[in-house]
């Protein structure tokens, strides 16, 4: 298993089947930690990972949410948020992607929503910036609307990352690396546990 | 070559007649009547539908409008789809004009994108222009590109300007002589049946040997069943651009001529006609 | 070639399959369509116009029309005031379009002069460049053929020169062979003549000699003195060639050197030279006991060479005795 991320190491692409091996790696890990990762597979080839997750939210506190299993149809003063994660293998610029949708009471959430919800929790520049990298898309399995990150300066981000790592000759999962980054940005926590076992007695990235 | 150019030209004027009819639920204060339209087959439903609105919105309250939305024979027509690709796929069985029902109420959020001003298209194209780039030429043309020739692509689709828009697209469309081709072929294959909205798959110009790379050769990789066998009947009809080209077209020179504004190359593949 | 008929093949296809569709699905439609709408603004006008002339008619003001023809009202005004602006805006802009227009045919004409003009240009170079290749043409003709007499011309004046080279050569050698040969000749006749002159004073210091011891002799002999002996010795003794005087004459013809006569092609030829030549080329001497220099030559040898500018060499034999 850790001579793929290896291999992954020479080139600053992933390709599909990476892609498949360094998922894999993430969801037993998700397994242990109970974090509600689950591999998706349409029409046999397509393949895809994604989470649903809810999330509630405390409309009297100022900080964000905390992650709890609660049943959507809660009333009072919470409002629960249904938030979903795909990470999706994209062909075209050989990185994953990150798609995402939100509900509340059954209803989709419009960006400024998900926006409102997530700004909080971040400590960011601009609203613009991420506006401009998140939009409305299809998703290419499913064919519904999500949100998407949009993965044009994946590349940029990921190259410094595996090159330091290739000097240091560590082994680098290319798409935990890659979701520890964007993770924040639409608030989908992502526990240090995920790097523990990467090597055995190595530190995690 | 002068007939590839008059190809650019067809393609880039081909036109739809459509009839956009009110839906029977949506609250009018008198009857509404049909609204004809040509409808250009490179463009998208909510940049060239303002007069459709204004039509109807004349005998609707202010207060029953929403974001309006289309439909044909129930299914919710996706605006970010050029218009020619959701006639081949959805209506190329039916009679001319296109009926499409037009909808005021109840958008249907988990089936289409909200498009609530043409920056979204503006949006949505340009990010169709950089995923067919990166591609072709790993998004080296495209980045190269200054922003104002990214805006005159927008502006050329928009208003409906062939040369100004291919002044600077035909920039997307080179590649170098010892390479023969794009580095790969940006294409969507969409069909009627099935989860999947499309196929999109890495695939070659050229193979190892410099061999051309078919329309048929990128069938039978991608949707064998669309490439019939020997003796089989032709099933299904694969539509570029509301035609079939011969399977023995280069795939090169149909992305290079037969691709829509966005620099995809869209293919249909839709039952054949039962009389 | 088969690759372009299937080249044309599917391209051809692919023009004639988007003139169909165009066909079929746009120009089928286009001006119904058109017409169509401007039918729609037309009648929607009309609808709005009927309605307000029929509220109008109903000066009265209903309540529970009013709120319907104030609200029909203000649209008619609304929609008035919409088109006076679009009327507005469309002649303005069909008055620039009519200046367009006038520039655009402007434009036109003067292009259509320019082009003109410039095939006018081009079919006169076309016709001087007609004229130039005809000269060119008989230019490189003339060059050809001038090239064809140069090339007969080297090829004689290289067998010439061949010829001559081999003439030269001939020449040189022959003249080689003349000198080695004159010089050899002259040598021979240098040494002959060495030989004769040795000879003859040879044979002078033997007479010399012999006469002294003759005279010695004779001084000895005690000679009695006759009155009568008279000196007519010489008479009688010329056929005998007896005496002392007739001796040297016989030992003279006895030491006369043996001829050597060469021919030009260098034989020689041994002459006995004993009795005869002296005979053939002199008047006789033998009668004549004195000694005398010849003053004809026996043999005259000379050499002149045609080819060379060496001078001609004539030599004379001189013969002593």
């Amino acid at each position: 298993c850790l001579d793929i991320f290896s291999a992954e190491m020479s080139c600053l692409h992933l390709d599909e089947d990476s892609f498949f091996e360094c998922c894999q790696h993430l969801l037993k890990k998700s397994e242990e930690l109970r974090d509600g990762w689950s591999w998706e597979t349409v029409q046999v080839r397509l393949r895809m990972q994604c989470k649903c997750t809810h999330v509630c939210k405390d409309d009297d506190a100022d900080e964000g949410a905390v992650e709890i299993n609660c049943p959507a149809a809660e009333g009072g003063s919470h409002l629960c948020f249904q938030f979903e994660f795909h990470v999706v293998f994209s062909s075209s610029y050989r990185t994953p992607v990150l798609y995402f949708r939100a509900f509340s009471l059954g209803k989709s959430l419009s960006l400024e929503d998900v926006w409102s919800f997530i700004q909080p929790k971040l400590r960011l520049t601009s609203q613009d910036a991420l506006l401009n990298t998140i939009t409305q898309q299809e998703h290419p399995l499913l064919g519904q609307a999500f949100f998407m990150l949009h993965p044009c300066k994946t590349q940029d981000f990921m190259r410094p990352v595996l090159q330091t790592a290739q000097q240091e000759n560590r082994a680098v999962n290319y798409v935990l690396t890659w979701l520890s980054v964007v993770a924040p940005l639409v608030g989908l926590d992502v526990p240090l546990e995920y790097c523990s076992d990467l090597r055995p007695g190595s530190k995690p990235d | 070559m002068a007939d590839d150019k008059d190809v650019l030209r067809d393609v880039w004027y081909g036109r739809i007649p459509a009839c956009f009819t009110l839906h029977q639920d949506e609250v009018t204060e008198r009857e509404a009547e049909p609204y004809y339209l040509l409808l250009p087959r490179v463009s998208y439903l909510t940049l060239v539908t303002d007069k459709v609105k204004k039509h109807f919105l004349k005998v609707m309250r202010a207060e029953d409008v929403e974001e309006m939305w289309f439909e044909y024979e129930g299914t919710p027509l996706k605006w970010h789809y050029p218009i020619g690709v959701l006639f081949d796929l959805h209506g190329s069985n039916s009679i001319l004009p296109w009926s499409i029902t037009v909808h005021f109420k109840n958008f249907p959020e988990r089936d289409l994108l909200h498009c609530l001003s043409n920056s979204v298209i503006e949006a949505h194209f340009m990010s169709s222009i950089k995923e067919a780039d990166a591609l072709k030429h790993k998004s080296q043309v495209v980045n190269d590109m200054q922003k104002k020739d990214h805006k005159q692509l927008w502006m050329g689709l928009q208003n409906d300007k062939f040369d100004q828009f291919w002044a600077i697209n035909r920039k997307l469309m080179e590649y170098s002589t010892e390479d023969g081709g794009f580095r790969y072929i940006p294409f969507r294959i969409y069909q009627t049946t099935g989860e999947r909205p499309f196929i999109q798959k890495l695939f070659r110009p050229l193979s190892a040997e410099g061999a051309v790379h078919t329309l048929g050769d990128l069938l039978r990789e991608m949707y064998p069943a669309a490439v019939p066998q020997e003796g089989e009947e032709k099933r299904l009809l694969v539509v570029i651009h509301g035609i079939e080209p011969l399977l023995e077209t280069p795939v090169q020179w149909l992305s290079e001529h037969l691709s829509h504004p966005d620099n995809f190359l869209h293919i249909c593949v839709v039952p054949t006609p039962s009389d | 070639m088969a690759e372009r008929r299937v080249e044309c093949q599917w391209k051809r296809h692919v023009l004639e399959q988007l003139k169909l569709r165009d066909r079929v699905q746009r120009h089928a439609f286009e001006e119904i369509v058109h017409q169509y709408n401007r039918l729609l603004e037309k009648a929607d006008l009309q609808a709005v116009l009927s309605e307000r002339y029929q509220s109008d008619k109903y000066d009265a003001p209903r309540p529970h029309d009013g709120s319907r023809s104030d609200a029909l009202q203000q649209e008619m005004a609304q929609m008035r005031i919409r088109h006076q602006e679009e009327l507005t805006e469309l002649h303005k802009k069909r008055g620039e379009l009519a200046q367009s227009v006038i520039d655009l045919n402007n434009q036109i004409q003067q292009k259509d002069k320019e082009i003109q003009s410039n095939e006018a240009k081009m079919l006169e170079h076309q016709q001087q460049i007609c004229s130039l290749e005809g000269d060119c043409r008989e230019l490189r003709n003339t060059l050809q053929e001038l090239e064809r007499a140069n090339q007969t011309l080297k090829d004689e004046y290289d067998a010439l020169q061949i010829t001559f080279s081999a003439l030269e050569e001939k020449l040189r050698k022959t003249t080689e062979d003349n000198q080695e040969l004159v010089s050899r000749w002259m040598a021979e006749k240098a040494q002959e003549a060495n030989k004769l002159n040795a000879e003859n004073e040879k044979d002078t210091r033997r007479r010399q000699a012999k006469l002294q011891k003759d005279l010695a002799d004779a001084a000895k002999e005690p000679l009695p003195i006759d009155p009568d002996d008279d000196i007519e010795v010489l008479a009688e003794d010329s056929s005998k060639g007896g005496g002392g005087e007739t001796s040297p004459h016989r030992t003279l013809s006895e030491a006369l050197p043996l001829h050597r006569s060469h021919s030009l092609t260098g034989e020689r030829r041994h002459t006995n030279s004993l009795s005869s030549s002296p005979e053939n080329t002199e008047p006789p001497a033998g009668a004549c006991a004195e000694v005398r220099l010849p003053t004809t030559a026996l043999h005259v040898f000379v050499s002149t060479s045609t080819f060379t500018h060496r001078s001609a060499c004539i030599c004379k034999y001189f013969y002593f005795y």
